[in-house]
């Protein structure tokens, strides 16, 4: 079940939430919406399920005009946030309800019914829970029964909206891992709304990384990471550290540098001589021994053991740069917080700085959407 | 909304929920059913009263009868309205911050006034206050009258607003934080200090609402008035009677009159306690 | 309940629990004691022959037929405008809720005498009514009437914020399993909202029984034809006939009670599915 979403945009009031929307699924795909809170992507799942309508554009299921149709005609199933379980009912009726709402004539005999949601139940691996109530239920065990229950109505197309939102964490990898499967073995095509960019990596066949309503990229895990086409996947995707740079005749240089960059160590095209912004991953930093020659003067602030890996804080010209590096790889012993270092930059990528990039890369919506926060490590230095 | 919704849900303030099915038909419903109960015989009321023209309107308000009934039912309410401000407080501390014997009971009767029918309020009130009730006769040899005289008003208007209060004050009791008062305790301060300074403050806004409430009800109050009040005109009669008398004098004119100038006086006196609370709430952050 | 902070010793807080228990005896309990006292003080033979006297059944019959009739009336409308206003985003909407409010803040006389104004025979459609030999005010349906407008708000107020507070994620899985909108209604709103639902019909039944100023307007005193049970205390009352007064006030001191301990029930039982915020249990 394939759908495609042409020149979708959605506005409220004034506000638009969403706009210009392209985004092709095929059959059997496990797609990602990404984004920082207030991207849109919630409403762009709202909309594909029914709940929500469109204020212009197309959205076709299976080759079938969908936006006219009402939400039980789509074939599809859909996990809520919150679950959204019926708190009056046991956990067997919650399964069977989308089968007892059906018309008589198409409605199954009751123990056809129930043979269902015992299968359904043992899918989910809650057999033997059917006479619970929700609020009986541990959180992974209520998200388990929202899936039987959206898997009930045999869907075609199943939309997960923050799946493991609520849950903790070690439940959440378990669980997340479980769905993958479930999903590969029942042929599904499927459609879930993350705000963490490590869950959509691990999890996902394609991302659609969405920023203040509009798509910013659509690829594979690994296209958006090594490729990110603006500043803002690249920051959204993983830590980066950001410096101001001049771009002119083809040559980049660091803001607080003499030297321009070389050429190798520049990834993806360079933007219109200017102003510009430069992005690094802090693994993408290597300290320079005594002997070596070139790289850019640094101060150390900082340092922590983070397990195996070293993690520095540095300070070039007025901006904090973050390196990170294997500890068995890096003599530590030479390195005391105040002493003067030398790095060289590798992969950097340079962005124009118009736009929204300047603050796509330190988006201030939420936490969740600033990577660099969300390292145990940040913690442990303060 | 206090649920966790969706992020977006929160920042667009609500949202158009289309896939939910029965707006036009529910919304016809209460709006036909609004216009036919409350909103055409409401227009009916203003548009009664300007049958007599300014001048007919001006003249029925201000007949000394008017003026009278209309300062014995502010006045009286407003008191009892402060009197329930003193008690409703008081008794909604001691139910929420004390644990004694026969407490739940108590808790539940607050309701009564709510529950209890108003006219059977007001020949109870009246049997009891009179010179030989069970309370008025203990007062009597004192001088004190109070069935059939102002004072009887005062206490049928107090027995109808104090669960107003009450119920407005309790539920703020209970979410205040004790850390404020054991951090003012652990700095010096005295219990009626820590009262005074701050829970007070805190608790005000609602003491307003709940006054509010209650004085409102205390305006329009009929049944539980009538029978104690002695209903002497210029001295005991409230508003609300001297309607039923114009009614009942078929001078309908003359009652929409003084009807709509009690509702105008009501809804001004609200607006006004609504923008005091408004800008104490500003001020504690309560 | 949050367990006790002040520790209270001694004085103080004994002083304050007398102060406040006998205020409420003064003010609450004394009022209800002497309606019985009062009711029983000729025996309990007078106080049966009160309740079998011709008038005395009448007025019961027909209060119990005039709530009979408002509150499923009240009923529903609070349930179809509750939907309206807790599910939907519109324009106008804080508007409508404080119409909605409006009978709370008018006068009960009031309430009764727009009715007059509109079907009394001076009323806007009082010559055509009489031309047609139809009768509201003063007759059974001005008693009505009045009752309406007067209990109106009581459902609606208790289930708009219970239901705007359970939100319309329950409803949305149900309609995306395929539910059609009263199947909606019948199995997920309705079981979700089924406490506070009684709660409100409590509370308004409470009142359209014991309503006195607004029918008192609408209805003529007719003893036998048009007095309800508050009016036909009245009545009684002023023709000083005490212990017939208090008998029929008797009774509805005692739906008053049952009242109260329903509602004391349900507060304690389903205290998460009735919403208890400040503002609504404030409300009437």
């Amino acid at each position: 079940m394939g759908v495609d979403i042409a020149g979708m945009s959605k506005r409220f009031g004034r506000a638009e939430i969403l706009s210009g929307i392209e985004l092709s699924i095929a059959r059997g795909e496990f797609v990602a919406l990404l984004g920082p809170s207030g991207s849109g992507k919630t409403t762009l799942l709202r909309i594909i399920a029914g709940l929500e309508a469109a204020s212009a554009g197309s959205l076709r299921i299976d080759d079938r005009d969908a936006l006219s149709l009402p939400p039980r005609e789509r074939k599809i199933g859909f996990v809520f946030q919150n679950y959204a379980l019926f708190r009056h009912l046991r956990v067997f009726d919650n399964v069977a309800f989308g089968l007892q709402v059906k018309k008589r004539a198409e409605r199954p005999p009751r123990e056809v019914i129930a043979r269902r949601v015992a299968e359904l139940l043992e899918l989910v691996q809650l057999g033997g829970l059917g006479q619970r109530f929700p609020s009986q239920l541990s959180g992974g065990q209520r998200q388990r029964v929202a899936l039987a229950r959206a898997l009930a109505v045999d869907p075609e197309l199943l939309l997960l909206d923050e799946p493991f939102g609520a849950l903790d964490a070690g439940v959440r990898v378990a669980l997340r891992q479980w769905l993958r499967g479930l999903h590969d073995s029942l042929g599904l095509t499927s459609i879930f709304v993350t705000h963490d960019q490590e869950e959509a990596l691990a999890l996902a066949d394609r991302i659609a990384l969405l920023n203040r309503g509009r798509i910013e990229q659509v690829g594979t895990p690994a296209d958006l990471y090594d490729h990110p086409g603006t500043a803002f996947v690249m920051g959204f995707l993983g830590a980066v550290n950001r410096l101001d740079c001049a771009v002119s005749g083809g040559g980049v240089r660091l803001a607080g540098d003499t030297q321009p960059l070389d050429a190798q160590q520049i990834s993806g095209p360079l933007p219109a001589n200017g102003p510009a912004i430069a992005l690094v991953r802090p693994h993408d930093l290597r300290l320079l021994g005594p002997a070596e020659r070139g790289g850019s003067r640094v101060l150390l602030r900082s340092i922590a053991v983070v397990g195996a890996r070293l993690r520095l804080i540095l300070e070039k010209s007025g901006h904090t740069i973050e390196a990170e590096a294997d500890r068995d790889r890096v003599d530590a012993s030479w390195l005391h917080p105040g002493s003067q270092l030398r790095i060289e930059f590798s992969r950097v990528r340079i962005f124009a700085t118009d736009g929204s990039a300047g603050e796509a890369i330190a988006p201030s919506e939420s936490d969740q959407a600033r990577p660099l926060s969300r390292h145990p490590a940040r913690a442990a230095l303060r | 909304m206090s649920i966790a919704a969706t992020e977006e849900r929160g920042s667009w303030g609500g949202r158009q929920h289309t896939a939910i099915p029965g707006f036009p038909l529910t919304l016809g419903i209460t709006l036909c059913y609004l216009t036919a109960i409350i909103l055409l015989p409401l227009a009916a009321l203003f548009l009664k009263s300007t049958g007599l023209g300014f001048g007919g309107f001006a003249r029925t308000l201000l007949d000394p009868r008017t003026i009278a009934a209309f300062r014995v039912s502010f006045g009286i309410a407003l008191a009892a309205a402060l009197i329930n401000a003193v008690f409703g407080l008081l008794v909604a501390w001691v139910l929420e911050r004390y644990r004694f014997p026969g407490r739940r009971l108590i808790d539940g009767l607050v309701d009564l006034p709510f529950a209890l029918p108003t006219a059977v309020a007001g020949i109870s009130l009246a049997t009891l206050y009179s010179d030989n009730g069970w309370i008025g006769g203990l007062l009597a040899p004192f001088g004190i009258d109070i069935a059939y005289t102002p004072n009887g008003i005062l206490v049928a208007l107090v027995f109808i607003g104090l669960p107003f209060v009450v119920r407005t004050v309790q539920p703020i009791i209970a979410d205040l934080e004790h850390e404020a008062e054991e951090a003012a305790r652990t700095l010096g301060a005295t219990r009626l200090q820590i009262f005074a300074r701050i829970v007070l403050p805190a608790l005000l806004p609602a003491v307003l609402t709940g006054m509010a409430l209650a004085f409102a009800r205390g305006v329009g109050e009929y049944g539980s008035v009538i029978f104690i009040a002695g209903n002497m005109p210029g001295l005991s009669e409230i508003v609300p009677l001297l309607i039923v008398i114009k009614l009942e004098q078929f001078d309908y004119a003359g009652a929409s009159a003084i009807g709509v100038a009690m509702l105008l006086l009501s809804f001004l006196i609200l607006l006004a306690i609504n923008f005091t609370q408004v800008w104490m709430r500003r001020r504690y952050g309560a | 309940m949050a367990p006790e902070h002040h520790p209270g010793t001694g004085a103080g807080r004994i002083v304050l629990i007398l102060l406040a228990g006998l205020f409420l005896v003064a003010f609450l309990l004394v009022p209800l004691a002497v309606v019985f006292s009062e009711a029983f003080a000729k025996g309990g033979a007078a106080y049966l022959d009160a309740l079998g006297q011709p008038d005395a059944r009448a007025a019961i019959g027909l209060t119990l037929l005039v709530a009979a009739i408002a509150v499923p009336l009240n009923t529903v409308f609070g349930l179809v405008a509750a939907w309206c206003i807790a599910k939907f985003e519109f324009p106008g909407k804080s508007l409508l809720t404080t119409v909605i409010d409006l009978p709370f803040s008018v006068s009960p006389v009031i309430s009764g005498m727009v009715y007059v104004l509109m079907f009394g025979l001076q009323g806007y459609f009082g010559p055509f009514l009489a031309a047609h030999g139809i009768k509201i005010v003063f007759a059974l349906p001005g008693l009505i009437l009045a009752t309406v407008f007067v209990t109106f708000p009581f459902v609606a107020r208790q289930l708009i914020p219970l239901m705007q507070q359970q939100g319309t994620g329950e409803e949305e899985a149900a309609i995306v399993l395929g539910a059609s909108g009263w199947q909606v209604f019948r199995r997920v709103t309705l079981p979700n909202i089924r406490w506070g639902l009684l709660y409100g019909v409590l509370l308004c039944n409470a009142r359209a029984m014991g309503e006195f100023g607004a029918v008192s307007v609408v209805s003529g005193h007719i003893r036998g034809l048009t007095d309800t049970m508050p009016l036909y205390i009245e009545a009684l009352y002023n023709g000083y006939d005490a212990v017939g007064a208090f008998t029929v006030a008797s009774l509805l001191a005692m739906l008053a009670l049952v009242t109260l301990v329903l509602k004391a029930f349900l507060e304690m039982n389903y205290r998460d599915d009735l919403t208890l915020a400040a503002a609504q249990v404030s409300r009437h």
